[in-house]
């Protein structure tokens, strides 16, 4: 009566582990291959945008932190047990947690914020194990109360507990824009759990309620900057500085750009930090308006297909993960743009898979492992897209 | 049965079912009861139940409800196959919650048993994603083969319950939060229609009737006793359950999960708000690149481009041989970065001895430089102080590329070459009148350059520049400087406070000279004074006077009014005429003919000769002369002068014109005038620019045709009078050039003050004459405005005449016609007596009266001359004591 494909499925529901055949031929080869392709975009503009030949070590070495984010994440996607993730979730957090006091105690000042913990020759930022870290944990809260009629302001008691700790110790770092990923991506991982609509909508005018108390909490130079962003003419020199070159690059580059290598903004210095936070100014100068929205596309292809894997979810403890981290990826994606083309005030969040630097890069292919993970073990047969 | 009746009764309170859904209480009851993940160590104590037991009590109670057992097979209780299909959780959840529900309804260890085998499948999944349903990802990526997706689910026969669960839509559960009982009711249509779900069986081929909501003994056709009172029985063990549950700590593991909050919904909700914020992050992005892409564009290329003038080279002005007058010469600016000058106290403190500018200003000038500006510190270094700040090495100074013009010839041609102000155009003469020529066509460069104004190799040259023509004069250099030379001393000499001369080809019209004093050097305008730069020749109108008799009396003998040897009555040198009373200077005599009229320069008499000619005639030969109009030499000031209309006041207007005054002109009007009356009668238009040398090749500038004024014979009678003027009986003795011919005219104007009329000792003393008389080659003018002491023209300005012509004639190759000896030295008779005796005188003394005779003597001894012996061999000797 049954075949070995009922088999199969069975196991698979039932929570057999796969073996590493199965694994391996479940592989989201095409989230993988999405990624290559901006990653390799990426390469391309950070190439221009650090001037060309002479410092194409910057080239050199980002590569090689993909590729080493490739391998994490597969091999995070290939670790065995369906349950390996959700088992170690609290464990992660508390780890990351631990981590992050740390770097009180310890951590390396760099740019004016005390953000790193040197291990060896490891530049570890706890702040952002902890953006994963955060998504695990509330997962498997919300995984292990299956809350049925929706989340209630007394369910969020926890969870606000979990999500509150860490971002005062960044906000202390200082750290706002890693702060403001880390609350907007759990507040997404409760929506999915099943927030209340009304709570949610409460949430939302309770955010807006309490912004004038924030402004008050808020360094000096967080409200200039944000002061800036309506204003940037006032300090072309200044302040607004970024935000014109940034905004000049993007809009001289017109709807086809400049030409790889002939973008005057980035060439001839004038864009600040074009290889790291400012690098989509880079791309959209020299491959104009087509080749930002080409890289927008790329992006929202990964969403679709991260949400199609959450979507696909095994348990509540994979769908949770999987759309956490998918926030995690598209707020980064949403911050950094929207910083750049002027719409958000400018805060340190590097654009993924393509700004310069290894913390992010590492961190997003983490998650990309996880979310490849639970892809794996999700409900879906057939063929991956 | 029970359930039916509590439907009926509706003995569940109201208010505790509002807080559901409409679908919660509309939909049917008990059914969505799923105890995830139940964990056999913290459920009740009944846990160590057998299957068998539970399979037993199936039997049973499929024996006890007599409907349910006709619609399914007996339970037949072994551990759960393999399924061919996987059963979809929410059917999974209905139907444990079924078996949940009969073990809440039965002895505990029972319950446990029945929920733990149909559990068995959905259990470690823990699975609360709602499968039935397509997601919109699952749409968007098409994906085949989903469990769940428009796919019966079958279940295995052995399983009543859960075979007809999968007969019925699932339907949302509806147990409220406060875990209320489970209220039964009819679903209504609406309902039934919400909750169906296409990929839920085939509704359309079930009837009706079983898709309302069926509980285990629900049948409402036949209402057994038994049933009922299972029912019953079944309702008071949920309530029981539902309470321990509550009260239990084992709460959070037995949260009743509903997915209401359905997860699907949620994705798309989260996947819908990534799309509206992209689409507004791409909104931007059209606004940014399309909309305001041009203005930014222009941002853009003003930030970095810089366009850059090349200055054309300038044309050099040259002199009528090809030598250069004035030419651009390669400088230097100097100027400064000051973002990179960290210590500009010390630069100021450096530069200042080699700039040679006083330190404290200079320091002060340095440090209140902007940062980020590039000041220019000094322009047109010259080279040697170029070296030297190269030699300091200071990375923060720099040299921009110039030109600076330099005139050869320096005050000597000042007034005719202009010069140029620092931009490098031309501010007056000729460099301001020939700037087109000169200047050529500049060329630009577009440079890119980066935040720190570096410039960056992206140099796009726009345009090359096109240097400037050379300018080809009439001028000669010897002359002019013949004639600066000569002007200066004139002027010096008679303490003037002016003077002005003019050497010009009388047979073409072309300027071989032109000086003004005082002069200055346009090589250091910061020396001179804006007075000095004035070409007095070309822009000063004075009342030219008595050199103006010579074209009265040039249109009288040309309209054949009078002769050269007409006698004029000019009443001893004072005549009444109208109102008037005109004088002359030299007085005494009752008559004169027309030629000592011009020699004697009587003005009476060229007041009647101009008389008897008439105004028409005398304004008609003015305008012939030229005069009233400008003279078109191509100077940026060229004054036409005035010939006032004197119709009002005829007689004596034209009496007082008729000798040069009522009437005004420049210096060059005259000597244009002049040279037209004595070159045989036409009028040349004054050249000095010859033309434009373009690439070696001479463009010859358009020169307005010269014109007949007079006849050949009336021009060769006023050279035979004007000869005379420099006679012994003229005015102009000092004129007089050895060995050659030499005709001429002065004049000796009063000079009329604005607002104090003709003033006395201010005079224009000028003489315009011309070499030679009979082929007139040159003529010259000069002018001393203002002498101090005596002021004739015969006295003041012609010597300076004399002294330019003697030297510029054998350059002109013009020979001298009369043959004068030269006088020859005293001859010196060396054996004629001592002037003075050189006994008791001093050497020195001695010496001196000696070497008048020629006589080099012997020294010897020491002291006083004693005498002075002359052997008869030898020098004489002087005996010193």
């Amino acid at each position: 009566m049954s075949t070995m494909s009922d088999e199969k499925n069975m196991r698979l529901l039932g929570g057999s582990s796969l073996g590493w055949r199965d694994r391996l031929a479940r592989f989201p080869i095409g989230l993988l291959a999405l990624l290559v392709l901006v990653t390799l975009g990426g390469l391309v503009v950070l190439y221009s945008a650090v001037g060309g030949g002479d410092n194409i070590d910057y080239v050199w070495r980002q590569s090689a932190r993909f590729l080493l984010g490739v391998v994490l994440m597969v091999s995070i996607s290939m670790l065995g047990g369906e349950k390996v993730y959700r088992r170690y979730a609290y464990f992660f957090y508390g780890f990351s947690l631990f981590l992050l006091l740390l770097v009180f105690a310890s951590g390396t000042i760099g740019m004016g914020a005390r953000r790193w913990l040197v291990i060896g020759f490891l530049n570890l930022q706890p702040s952002e194990l902890m953006k994963v870290a955060i998504v695990l944990a509330l997962a498997r809260y919300f995984h292990d109360r299956s809350i049925a009629t929706g989340i209630g302001i007394s369910d969020l008691f926890t969870p606000m507990l979990m999500i509150l700790v860490p971002t005062i110790l960044v906000i202390k770092q200082p750290d706002l824009g890693t702060a403001v990923i880390l609350v907007a991506v759990a507040m997404v991982v409760i929506i999915a759990a099943g927030l209340e609509w009304k709570l949610f909508a409460a949430v939302i005018i309770l955010l807006g309620a309490s912004m004038p108390l924030g402004w008050n909490l808020m360094h000096d130079y967080q409200r200039r900057r944000i002061l800036t962003l309506f204003s940037p003419e006032k300090d072309p020199l200044g302040a607004g500085y970024h935000i014109i070159q940034s905004k000049i690059a993007i809009g001289s580059g017109g709807l086809f750009g400049k030409g790889f290598m002939a973008g005057s903004q980035s060439q001839l210095n004038f864009l600040p930090e074009r290889h790291t936070d400012f690098i989509f100014s880079v791309l959209a100068e020299e491959w104009g308006f087509a080749g930002g929205l080409l890289l927008l596309t790329m992006y929202c292809m990964i969403f679709l297909r991260t949400l199609f894997i959450a979507s696909m979810a095994a348990d509540r403890f994979g769908l949770l993960t999987v759309v956490g981290l998918t926030a995690l990826f598209s707020f980064q994606v949403i911050v950094n743009m929207g910083m750049v083309i002027g719409l958000l005030p400018v805060v340190g969040i590097p654009l993924p898979m393509i700004s310069y630097g290894g913390s992010s890069m590492l961190t997003l292919m983490l998650a990309m492992g996880l979310m490849a993970h639970v892809s794996i073990h999700s409900k879906q047969h057939g063929r991956t897209i | 049965m029970a359930l039916p009746r509590q439907n009926r009764h509706r003995d569940n309170p109201p208010d505790r079912s509002r807080s559901l859904t409409k679908r919660q209480r509309g939909g049917v009851s008990v059914q969505g009861r799923l105890f995830q993940r139940p964990k056999p160590a913290r459920t009740s104590g009944a846990v160590s139940t057998s299957r068998k037991e539970g399979s037993s009590l199936m039997r049973l109670m499929g024996r006890l409800l007599p409907s349910w057992q006709t619609q399914r097979p007996p339970v037949v209780r072994t551990p759960l196959p393999p399924t061919k299909k996987p059963i979809p959780p929410f059917q999974r959840e209905q139907k444990s919650l079924l078996d949940r529900l009969l073990a809440s309804a039965s002895p505990a260890h029972l319950a446990r048993s029945t929920s733990r085998s149909a559990e068995e499948p959905a259990r470690e999944s823990g699975s609360s994603v709602r499968q039935g349903q397509p997601s919109f990802l699952a749409r968007v990526f098409k994906t085949q083969d989903q469990p769940g997706v428009a796919q019966r689910v079958d279940v295995p026969p052995s399983l009543p319950i859960a075979r007809h669960l999968a007969q019925r839509p699932p339907v949302a559960p509806p147990v409220s939060r406060e875990g209320g009982a489970a209220v039964s009711r009819d679903p209504s249509p609406l309902i039934q229609k919400l909750f169906h779900r296409p990929t839920q069986g085939r509704p359309s081929q079930r009837p009706a009737r079983e898709r309302v909501a069926v509980v285990p003994g629900a049948s409402r056709d036949t209402p057994s006793l038994l049933a009922s009172l299972f029912g019953f029985f079944l309702r008071v063990k949920i309530k029981q359950r539902v309470a321990s549950i509550r009260s239990s700590s084992m709460a959070p593991q037995v949260v009743p999960y509903v997915d209401k909050t359905n997860p699907q919904a949620r994705i798309t909700f989260l996947l819908g708000c990534y799309i509206v914020v992209f689409c507004v992050l791409a909104m931007r992005a059209v606004d940014l690149t399309i909309f305001q892409g041009d203005s930014l564009q222009q941002r853009a290329r003003s930030q970095h481009k810089k366009k850059i003038i090349m200055t054309a080279n300038r044309g050099r002005i040259l002199d009528r041989n090809g030598r250069t007058l004035a030419i651009s010469l390669p400088t230097y600016a100097l100027s400064v970065d000051i973002d990179q000058a960290e210590n500009r106290a010390q630069l100021a403190a450096d530069l200042a001895p080699i700039l040679g500018v006083p330190l404290d200003e200079f320091r002060s000038r340095m440090l209140a430089f902007k940062p980020g500006s590039y000041p220019i510190l000094k322009r047109q270094l010259p080279p040697e102080v170029t070296r030297k700040i190269r030699n300091l090495d200071h990375h923060s100074l720099f040299f921009m590329p110039e030109s600076r013009r330099f005139y050869t010839m320096g005050e000597v041609t000042s007034h005719i070459l202009g010069f140029v102000n620092f931009e490098g155009r031309g501010r007056e003469g000729l460099e301001r009148s020939f700037e087109d020529e000169l200047h050529g066509i500049n060329g630009a460069q577009v440079i890119g350059h980066d935040r720190l104004g570096r410039p960056m190799p992206m140099v796009k040259t726009v345009t090359e520049p096109h240097p400037g023509a050379d300018l080809s004069t009439t001028i000669d250099t010897t002359i002019q400087y013949v004639a600066y030379r000569a002007l200066l001393k004139g002027v010096q000499k008679s303490q003037a406070k002016a003077g002005m001369a003019v050497v010009l080809d009388a047979n073409n019209g072309e300027i071989l000279a032109l000086v003004n004093q005082p002069s200055y050097n346009p090589n250091n305008l910061a020396d001179s004074q804006s007075n000095d730069r004035r070409n007095r020749v070309v822009t000063d109108l004075f009342e030219p006077g008595s050199t103006f008799k010579v074209f009265t009396i040039g249109a009288a003998l040309e309209e054949k009014t009078v002769t050269p040897d007409t006698v004029i009555d000019i009443e001893n040198g004072t005549a009444r005429i109208a109102d008037r009373t005109i004088t002359d200077f030299h007085k005494g005599v009752r008559y004169h003919t027309v030629s000592q009229v011009l020699q004697r320069s009587s003005n009476v008499g060229a007041a009647k000769i101009g008389l008897q000619l008439g105004n028409e005639l005398l304004e008609k030969y003015m305008y012939l002369f030229g005069f009233g109009a400008p003279t078109g030499i191509g100077l940026p000031s060229d004054p036409g002068g005035s010939i006032p209309n004197i119709s009002h006041y005829r007689k004596i207007g034209l009496a007082t014109r008729s000798y040069g005054y009522g009437i005004t002109t420049t210096p060059l009007h005259i000597t244009m005038a002049f040279a037209a009356a004595i070159n045989g009668g036409i009028y040349y238009p004054p050249t000095l620019v010859k033309g434009r040398v373009v690439d070696g090749v001479m463009v010859p500038t358009h020169r307005p045709p010269p014109h007949r004024v007079i006849s050949e014979e009336t021009s060769a009678k006023l050279r035979k009078i004007l000869h005379s003027v420099v006679s012994d009986e003229g005015t102009a003795v000092e004129a007089a050039v050895e060995g050659y011919q030499v005709g001429g005219k002065t004049g000796t104007a009063r000079k009329a003050i604005p607002g104090q009329g003709y003033v006395r000792g201010r005079y224009y003393a000028s003489f315009v004459g011309f070499i030679p008389v009979d082929k007139p080659r040159v003529v010259i003018f000069v002018s001393i405005d203002e002498p101090g002491g005596i002021y004739y023209g015969g006295k003041v300005a012609a010597p300076v005449f004399k002294e330019i012509a003697q030297e510029i004639l054998p350059r002109l190759a013009v020979f001298p016609e009369t043959h004068v000896d030269p006088p020859l030295p005293d001859l010196i008779d060396p054996l004629a007596p001592l002037s003075e005796s050189v006994e008791n005188t001093s050497l020195s003394r001695a010496l001196e009266i000696l070497s008048k005779q020629g006589i080099v003597p012997q020294v010897q001894g020491y002291g006083v001359v004693k005498s002075l012996e002359t052997p008869t061999e030898g020098p004489p000797r002087l005996i010193m004591q």
